[in-house]
């Protein structure tokens, strides 16, 4: 059983029209079809609690903390009270691949590899690479010290992140639950995948979503949400990994709270 | 490469490792104390240097090379030590 005590998104604005997003590989150039990008920058994305974190964070883990962020006055409350009693859940691919990197380094002999690959290899790679630390750093940004969850499968992840969460709520392993999921168009590989995985003329869409869980309530049946999966209106935005907890969030008011007595 | 190019130079890869706003930087900013520098960051700029002075930057090196100069314990590097040693090599 659980409540859900606050739900925010982020999403572009829905007169923005679809373009067609071009990307350089190893060489190639291809395009992904049909596509919309938050007008949000990195660099404004990246005006955090700690302005140093940008450099190791992918598009997508700025997202997660933009949008995580905005349930920091919810959850401060629950922190405050016991920071080891808030629990963080994510859904979030893992982070960009630096193919200039891949490509500096494809055909060079053995002698020579060590010196290109630690000249082009940024330090901070493995760390935007890795989808947990995206979880990490929202919990230092937000100083929530319980459990942290990351789900990274493509579809399902906010379903895993949504049951681990009211199950910890049930099991009262936690007083407070932080469920998000962000999605971005950041590496091109990851857009391919998520392109094939849908029609055409869907809309893939940059987005990211927030909701705060408590105990209480009755029983939520979030499978439910899964009954599109698959099911996909040809017009309709999808927000890959995001896209369950995004549509979740979206309905009602954004900033929607709910108040406990 | 002229000792202001040289600076121009290490406040950008400063910058743009610990994202800082443009002005912040000066000849007499410390690293850690000022900039908040923790130690990935040293590689991290130093990569980032790599690529407009073609050498590698050993801050190791840069400390020791500032305490036989001072002749005491070198804790933090200001912008300028960079650059002076930088400047002789």
């Amino acid at each position: 059983m659980s409540l859900v005590l606050y739900k925010t998104h982020l999403i572009p604005d829905l007169n923005t029209r679809p373009v067609d997003l071009k990307f350089e590989v190893m060489g190639d150039h291809f395009s992904i079809a049909n596509t919309i990008k938050l007008e949000n920058s990195d660099k404004e994305l990246g005006q955090l609690p700690d302005r140093r974190a940008a450099r190791a964070m992918g598009r997508s883990s700025l997202l997660l903390s933009a949008v995580g962020l905005q349930t920091q006055e919810i959850l401060s409350s629950f922190i405050k009270k016991d920071c080891y009693r808030v629990g963080l859940y994510c859904a979030i691919d893992n982070g960009p691949d630096d193919y200039q990197c891949i490509q500096a380094l494809m055909n060079t002999n053995e002698s020579e590899f060590a010196t290109i690959y630690k000249k082009n290899r940024s330090p901070k790679q493995y760390l935007k690479q890795l989808p947990n630390l995206a979880g990490a750093q929202l919990g230092i940004f937000l100083g929530i010290q319980g459990p942290l969850n990351v789900f990274i499968h493509s579809q399902y992840g906010p379903l895993h992140a949504l049951e681990q969460a009211e199950f910890d709520l049930n099991n009262n392993l936690i007083d407070a639950a932080l469920v998000c999921a962000a999605f971005s168009l950041e590496d091109p590989l990851l857009c391919h995948r998520v392109r094939k995985d849908y029609p055409g003329e869907a809309v893939l869409t940059e987005g990211a979503a927030a909701l705060v869980l408590v105990s209480g309530g009755e029983k939520k049946n979030w499978s439910e949400l899964t009954s599109n999966v698959g099911n996909i209106s040809t017009s309709k935005r999808i927000y890959g990994i995001a896209d369950l907890l995004i549509n979740y969030c979206i309905g009602g008011d954004k900033n929607e709270r709910t108040s406990i007595i | 490469m002229n000792e202001q190019v040289l600076f121009s130079n290490v406040e950008e890869s400063i910058r743009l490792v610990l994202n800082t706003e443009a002005g912040e930087i000066t000849p007499e900013s410390k690293l850690v104390a000022d900039l908040g520098a923790e130690s990935i960051d040293f590689l991290d700029i130093s990569c980032e240097l790599e690529k407009f002075v073609d050498r590698e930057l050993d801050f190791k090196e840069v400390m020791t090379d500032l305490r036989v100069k001072q002749g005491e314990e070198v804790k933090d590097l200001t912008v300028q030590n960079i650059v002076d040693y930088l400047m002789v090599q």
